[in-house]
């Protein structure tokens, strides 16, 4: 299958006073073209980061250290500023959670839609104002013609992110990479954003890159996972094995401690501790001060991300694959 | 759960509007005709989206807004009717945890001088020694290690800061707490570890919460009841697994099936989007206030507000005129 993207052993770091901070360290991820892919995460994990550095929109201090970004085979950290600068918005969308900021604030609706149809379509003015509007209404946005003869700040939040889904709908781009898009909206509205997204991936082949926290969203439109701590890849797999089982003491945690909607239990679990500070991470594995399987090779040595045989399910924990070595020798294989 | 049925607040006909900004004529219907009992003890939760007032009806209920209308009992008096002096000594009885747990508390405050504050404003101490003391105390029931009782709120993390936060509102026995959003900010790690203390916190001291939330699998872990309201009114109130198992109201049940799952193998199905956009609250639409989004509104719907109906034996009372079977 073509792959979209592919990130390879991406290194961004922030040089700040106090030391440097491996916001993302190694980290090598694939979106398959047509296919939603999740990064999950805390804040701070570098999921954020991971994709603003697909972007380049990483600011000092920060600095990508190393790695390739391959987008449809080409390296973007090869290209110049002004390549980049076609690509993005052209090729690669990005949306917000706060679609308010990727909005011009002094422009309506309707001339920043039409404007884009016009970057990317040879077509009269009228004819792309026309288009405008389908395309306001075919991301459900009611009155369209009104709409069009708003500014973002007379909208709602969810008509804004529709706006911006809208505008990625006119670019057709090759990849989506949506940061948040739903967290700052209600339940009902998020559900109405999401289909918009699968629409997206299933009319024009959008391959997306979705970053989210929430464990729910990822299970209703990602078609692959990766979990996301303290910087590295903990976990990667696809969604349905990730929900059934996952093996990562980190993944089960997070699935264990969150309150389901289908379920009550009497009590959540709950991970002991914080993330860690990134200027000052443990020796060994980044999660063994919080791991309740963690062994004394876990606070002195780092785990490598190893793939599982014969499954495209990646694994950082030492005590996982000693699980699986000793599931080997016992012939459960 | 709830042993006993005693009422501790309850409100009826509670309305508030805000003046419209730029408009004299205009006002903002945020809470409109709201009554329902607190019981003793309970966890009643309060739902619905961004703008439907349950933050302003949280506000409302420990007097930390006026109303415009109706009545608030606590202890057999009318809270909204009394003076700001004779309404002082129950401010202690009602306390607040808010969402942001970065804005409420003061920057320039250390952790010592924040859980002093209520203790000296109130005069609950009569010496310093019993002040230090007191402090302490609080510090090591919501899990904040005692040697930090010098550092400042941006020395912590958020999940710390929140648990400030509730050590704060905890300090002078309060018997009522709304908690507004208390884990909307927080990451799903820290998230689990706050909900925890806020149940063994209310078993400890038989608190009683309105707990407001968006996050519906949040409301149903902690809740005993709930309550979802729309545009400023309520649409059901009922016990907790009641409504989860069989929502009454057309919004409700649209509100629950939107909630993304964590199981890849129940994703939805586009049928149960809810369309449409909310009405504004200066001009609300007459009658029942979400016909406008609703898939079974008909003329009645449009002509008259419906009534309170209770629909079962548990006393679920649905606001519409044609409830879900």
């Amino acid at each position: 299958m073509e792959n979209t993207l592919e990130i390879k052993h991406l290194k961004t770091y922030f040089h700040t006073m106090k030391g440097v901070v491996p916001a993302v360290d190694d980290v090598s991820i694939t979106v398959p073209k047509g296919k939603i892919v999740g990064i999950v995460g805390e804040s701070g994990c570098g999921k954020s980061m991971t994709a603003m550095s697909v972007m380049q929109l990483i600011r000092k201090p920060g600095k990508i250290e190393g790695g390739q970004i391959l987008f449809k085979g080409e390296d973007l950290l090869e290209k110049s500023e002004k390549e980049m600068e076609k690509i993005r918005g052209d090729r690669i969308s990005m949306i917000f959670q706060e679609p308010m900021t990727s909005l011009n604030p002094v422009y309506t609706i309707g001339h920043q839609v039409t404007e884009a149809i016009l970057i990317h379509e040879k077509i009269e003015k009228g004819e792309a104002e026309k288009r405008a509007v389908e395309i306001l209404s075919a991301v459900g946005i009611p009155e369209p013609e009104k709409r069009m003869k708003s500014y973002p700040h007379q909208l709602s939040g969810g008509l804004r992110q529709r706006v911006m889904i809208g505008m990625a709908m006119v670019m057709k781009p090759d990849l989506l990479i949506a940061d948040e898009p739903t967290t700052a909206l209600d339940v009902t509205i998020e559900a109405q954003i999401l289909h918009l997204m699968r629409k997206l991936r299933d009319e024009n082949g959008t391959s997306i890159l979705l970053i989210t926290h929430n464990m729910g969203v990822v299970a209703e439109v990602c078609d692959d996972v990766y979990v996301m701590y303290a910087g590295k890849v903990m976990e990667h797999t696809d969604v349905f094995t990730l929900f059934k089982q996952a093996e990562h003491p980190y993944t089960a945690g997070l699935l264990r401690s969150i309150p389901r909607i289908d379920a009550v239990k009497d009590r959540l679990y709950s991970i002991p501790g914080v993330v860690p500070n990134l200027l000052h991470l443990p020796a060994g594995c980044s999660f063994s001060t919080r791991c309740p399987y963690a062994m004394d090779r876990c606070y002195e040595e780092r785990p490598e991300l190893v793939c599982l045989e014969a499954e495209k399910h990646e694994l950082r924990c030492f005590s996982c694959m000693t699980k699986f070595e000793r599931e080997a020798e016992n012939g459960r294989f | 759960m709830v042993d006993s049925k005693k009422v501790l607040l309850s409100c009826s006909h509670l309305t508030k509007e805000f003046p419209a900004e730029g408009s004299k004529k205009q006002v903002v219907h945020a809470v409109t005709d709201v009554s329902f009992p607190i019981y003793e003890g309970e966890t009643l939760a309060l739902v619905g989206e961004s703008g439907c007032g349950k933050s302003t009806l949280g506000r409302l209920l420990i007097r930390l807004l006026p109303s415009t209308d109706g009545s608030i009992i606590y202890d057999g008096k009318d809270i909204t009717k009394l003076s700001e002096k004779a309404f002082h000594p129950l401010r202690r009885d009602m306390q607040i945890i808010f969402q942001d747990p970065y804005a409420s508390l003061d920057p320039r405050m250390n952790v010592e001088a924040i859980l002093s504050e209520p203790l000296k404003a109130n005069h609950v101490v009569s010496s310093k020694a019993e002040l230090q003391e007191k402090v302490l105390s609080l510090m090591d029931m919501v899990g904040i290690q005692r040697e930090y009782l010098h550092r400042f709120p941006h020395q912590f993390s958020g999940g710390q800061r929140q648990r400030i936060g509730i050590a704060r509102a905890l300090a002078l026995e309060p018997r009522f707490v709304v908690c507004d959003e208390p884990v909307s900010a927080l990451d799903v790690s820290i998230q689990s570890q706050i909900l925890n203390l806020l149940s063994d916190l209310q078993k400890e001291r038989k608190l009683t919460y309105l707990f407001i939330s968006h996050d519906l699998s949040v409301v149903r872990h902690i809740s005993n009841r709930v309550s979802v309201m729309f545009l400023g009114k309520l649409c059901e109130i009922g016990p907790t697994e009641d409504i989860y198992s069989a929502p009454k109201h057309p919004y409700t049940k649209f509100l629950l099936s939107s909630v993304p799952n964590p199981d890849p193998t129940k994703r939805k199905q586009d049928a149960e989007l809810l369309m449409g956009e909310m009405p504004s609250p200066m001009n609300p639409p007459s009658g029942c206030r979400f016909r406008t989004r609703c898939p079974y509104a008909d003329k009645l719907c449009a002509e008259k507000e419906p009534e309170e109906k209770i629909v079962d034996a548990s006393g679920r009372k649905v606001y519409c005129h044609h409830p879900l079977s």
